[in-house]
């Protein structure tokens, strides 16, 4: 855990998006729920339903690096016409309520501070 | 009867353009039996087929030298019209419509290449005509902004996001889509108050009708052309006041005004709006009016880095006034999408 949080917290904090701490775990458990969901499809080892139990089993490494060449004008012309029809994936209600109630975050009034768990 | 039929259906009477092409022919002719003369062809709006009777009437003579810089213009009234005549060196002529160029160079060649002769007993105003024609847009400049297209449409993708500023992110899209589109074609980009007329006259009629869908245009008539003129009136004012600017009229009364380019091409436009409407074409007139509100928020937002216009204008308490003179605008995305792939085809052929 953690790769998405550092991302986020860099970016929160260079682009001064005003993210809480809760916010950007949830953002993370949130991600990597999603993104095992996506990328697990094993139907014989049945994934975990429990979000946090789900994305603790998974890191993300990644780098980001500018193309050597830049997309022809074809390429962005379909990229466009895919983010025009291409639903965006969203952590549904239920999986977000589950990562909420294990930050403890839900909102209330004055609600607990969050602290960044595992690494 | 569709916007564009309307658009077209505007060209001055034939009896009118005729009668003007005679008075040019006429000065073109009483010129040649003084000096040497290789063309005449008249230009600008008559040439376009949309003056108006109290328009100038420009007449180019090209010569076989270039002429004294003293000599160069001239301007007379005759019979009422008033007669600009501009003297061009036949080598000048040729240097104009050589190569390729973007919105300058291509507008100056498409002058002399739109041009009717008047007198041209050796061919020369066919073959500027046929030199002007030949020249293209410099690709590297085009590719440039159909990329910059491109990448505003797949950041505006996906759905939602604040409205008012997708749609003003649209209209930029359009602006620019228009330009390119124009620049293929013979006429070029002349300005604002020629561009809808000469995207129809390229029978450009998806970019038309996204163009007038993208600016909230709805209505051909007077009541939609004054609150746009007067709107846009209110808007360019406030933001002079902003940016430390003489006001509109005080801009106007100076002409050319090098010192104040940007302000000076906004009031020009805005100018042209008023004058658009007062000869009945509505349609047009709330275009321009509407583009030059969009000229002058441009001016406030630069040197804002990456904030958008509407961001800007907020800041300074002029957002609800800049927003209200585009009503509610369809979600265009499709549309701009289609119009920039006709023109990336274009580029690839």
């Amino acid at each position: 855990m953690g790769e998405v949080f550092h991302a986020l917290e860099v970016m929160n904090r260079t682009m001064k998006l005003g993210l809480s701490a809760p916010e950007l775990l949830r953002a993370e458990m949130g991600f990597k729920s999603v993104f095992a969901q996506i990328s697990n499809p094993d139907p014989v080892n049945q994934l975990p339903t429990d979000p946090v139990e789900l994305a603790e089993g998974y890191e993300i490494v990644a780098t980001l690096q500018k193309r050597a060449e830049p997309l022809e004008l074809r390429q962005l012309s379909t990229f466009a016409k895919r983010e025009m029809s291409r639903p965006r994936t969203r952590v549904d209600a239920k999986t977000l309520k589950q990562i909420d109630k294990a930050l403890g975050a839900i909102p209330t009034k004055g609600g607990p501070a969050a602290k960044k768990s595992g690494t | 009867m569709s916007v564009t039929a309307g658009l077209l259906a505007l060209e001055a009477p034939e009896a009118l353009i005729t009668e003007r092409l005679v008075l040019a022919a006429r000065v073109a002719e009483e010129i040649s039996t003084t000096e040497p003369v290789v063309a005449a062809l008249v230009v600008g709006s008559t040439a376009l087929r949309r003056c108006s009777p109290r328009a100038d009437l420009d007449l180019i003579v090209v010569t076989p030298s270039s002429p004294p810089e003293p000599d160069r213009f001239a301007s007379r009234l005759i019979d009422g019209v008033r007669v600009e005549v501009e003297r061009l060196g036949r080598r000048e002529a040729l240097a104009l419509t050589t190569g390729g160029g973007w919105v300058w160079e291509l507008r100056q060649a498409a002058r002399l290449g739109c041009g009717v002769p008047v007198l041209d007993a050796d061919s020369f105003a066919r073959l500027l005509s046929e030199r002007a024609a030949a020249m293209t847009p410099w690709r590297d400049r085009f590719e440039s902004t159909l990329r910059d297209v491109y990448l505003l449409l797949i950041g505006l993708g996906p759905a939602g996001g604040d409205p008012a500023r997708r749609s003003d992110a649209l209209r930029g899209c359009f602006d620019n889509l228009a330009l390119l589109a124009l620049l293929e074609r013979p006429r070029r980009y002349q300005k604002a108050k020629w561009a809808l007329a000469d995207l129809s006259h390229a029978g450009e009629d998806v970019l038309v009708e996204g163009t007038l869908a993208a600016y909230g245009i709805t209505s051909d008539d007077a009541g939609a052309a004054n609150d746009a003129t007067t709107g846009a009136r209110d808007l360019v004012e406030r933001a002079y006041t902003l940016a430390g600017v003489p006001s509109h009229d005080a801009i106007l009364a100076m002409g050319h005004a090098p010192a104040l380019a940007e302000a000076s091409y906004v009031s020009r436009c805005l100018d042209d709006a008023e004058d658009l409407a007062a000869s009945g074409r509505y349609l047009e007139a709330q275009y321009v009016a509407k583009f030059s509100a969009r000229l002058a928020a441009g001016m406030l937002s630069e040197g804002d880095g990456e904030a958008g216009v509407v961001d800007t204008l907020a800041s300074c308490g002029l957002a609800p006034r800049y927003l209200a003179l585009f009503d509610a605008t369809p979600d265009l995305l499709e549309a701009a999408l289609r119009a920039a792939d006709a023109r990336r085809e274009v580029l690839d052929r």
